[in-house]
């Protein structure tokens, strides 16, 4: 029991730490994009402003739905499924996979509740393009772990990663690869976290107002972030395996950093796609059918290796 | 593709420039040669008396109608009598100073005007041959 409260201990204070951090890297790295200087303070105070900002969001009276505490709840169970680190986890099961997407995938549909729920109009807004919009990235994401789970044959973190032991799985499926980081980065765009995209009104997933509604948003926003780029590290660039001396938890976190970044100059650099039908175009004119090809591609080969026994 | 590309190598070369915005209060703003500041009289540093024999044409030039000149006669001579310049209708546009025909007008560098009531915005003769410590440059650069 101890053990367990330990790790849960571990899970929330790693993931609050690197809340933190991404939050205010987020800030710093988009106004320095733009040539700004970001959080208007100066080098002293300027790593107080996160916990300001969270503390704005409180003061302000704002009523919350079922929604937001659905979301609230779930993006922190989340983490109790899928491994941040090799013994990091508090559900220990064969069938991991399924359960953090199915974890996910509720998320996501709360969220899209929750940011179609209006307090103005009290009806549900826009609920059929935002629901689109998700799903379209979804199908994509199922089709790139469908194929690394038929390559793996197993749907368990730890098997994934320990089979990754000498090549990663970019060098078997680089296709793949390329389609869950754009999905990631289309993913990102919706959340808006660097809250400078106000084209994308219609179909958006971040919360109208001000108040814990929207700090949820926000918080499960980045969450969900975090989410895809740790399954994006144990399925195609080795989890938490040690390269030569390094540590494996190092390796992890310096993963997890490098992508982001990348991630976040590259949202700033695709200023193109904004709007509810380019993503909608986008999704299922060229990463659909990527995806699709990289799973025919997959399952061909697997047939002639096990069924043939031709490779 | 090829534009994502170029963007992403531009916005990462970004962060390592220096940042254009500057926190004004805390910081003073470069001010660049040839901006236009608060209008000042310009003195005769052989007699050390005031250039302007008070034409009006300064006056006539302004599209604000701030300005307000008055003239005396004496000694076969005009001379400046009054000026007066409000800088609360001021808008900077530098009229004044081309329709001088004896360049007796000149802006200087001073931009920090905010005052608490508009009566001390309106500027006389003698605070406007004052401004002169404003028209060196480099007094307002960091």
């Amino acid at each position: 029991m101890l053990i367990y409260l330990r790790k849960i201990g571990y899970i929330i204070l790693i993931l609050g730490i690197n809340l933190y951090i991404v939050s205010f890297l987020n800030n710093k790295i988009v106004s320095r994009i733009e040539l700004r200087r970001g959080y208007k303070g100066y080098k002293k105070e300027s790593p107080g402003f996160p916990f300001s900002n969270s503390l704005k969001y409180i003061a302000k009276e704002n009523p919350f739905s079922i929604w937001d505490i659905l979301i609230f709840v779930f993006s922190i169970v989340l983490w109790s499924i899928i491994p941040v680190s090799f013994n990091l986890f508090i559900v220990d099961s064969s069938y991991n996979m399924f359960i953090a997407l199915i974890l996910f995938i509720l998320l996501l549909i709360f969220k899209v509740f929750s940011v179609s729920y209006s307090k103005y109009n009290f009806i549900i807004s826009d609920f059929l393009k935002r629901t689109a919009q998700t799903v379209s990235l979804i199908i994509p994401l199922l089709f790139c772990v469908l194929s690394i789970v038929i390559l793996n044959k197993s749907l368990d973190f730890k098997v994934i990663v320990n089979s990754q032991y000498q090549y990663w799985n970019v060098v078997y499926q680089p296709i793949g690869f390329i389609t869950f980081f754009i999905c990631i980065l289309l993913q990102m765009k919706l959340m808006n976290l660097s809250e400078h995209n106000q084209f994308l009104i219609t179909g958006n997933t971040s919360k109208e107002g001000e108040g814990i509604s929207r700090m949820v948003s926000r918080f499960s926003g980045y969450l969900i972030i975090f989410f895809l780029i740790v399954m994006l590290n144990i399925l195609y660039l080795g989890g938490w395996q040690k390269l030569y001396m390094i540590n494996g938890s190092i390796m992890t976190g310096l993963k997890f950093y490098t992508i982001l970044i990348i991630l976040i100059i590259l949202e700033k650099s695709v200023s193109g796609i904004s709007g509810f039908n380019k993503i909608i175009n986008l999704n299922y004119k060229l990463i659909l059918p990527l995806s699709v090809i990289n799973l025919i591609i997959t399952i061909v080969f697997f047939i002639l290796k096990n069924v043939y026994f031709i490779i | 593709m090829l534009r994502i590309f170029k963007n992403f190598f531009i916005n990462f070369a970004n962060l390592f420039r220096k940042p254009r915005t500057v926190l004004y209060p805390r910081e003073k703003i470069i001010i660049y040669e040839g901006s236009r500041g608060q209008p000042r009289l310009k003195l005769n540093f052989d007699t050390l008396e005031i250039i302007c024999n008070g034409c009006g044409d300064c006056e006539k030039a302004c599209p604000q109608d701030c300005i307000s000149v008055r003239k005396e006669f004496r000694e076969d001579k005009y001379y400046l009598d009054e000026f007066y310049l409000n800088l609360g209708l001021c808008s900077f546009c530098g009229n004044c100073v081309e329709a001088c025909k004896f360049r007796a007008i000149e802006q200087s560098y001073r931009y920090q005007m905010s005052e608490y009531d508009m009566e001390s915005l309106k500027m006389e003769k003698l605070d406007l041959i004052k401004q002169a410590e404003y028209a060196i440059r480099d007094f307002w650069v960091k």
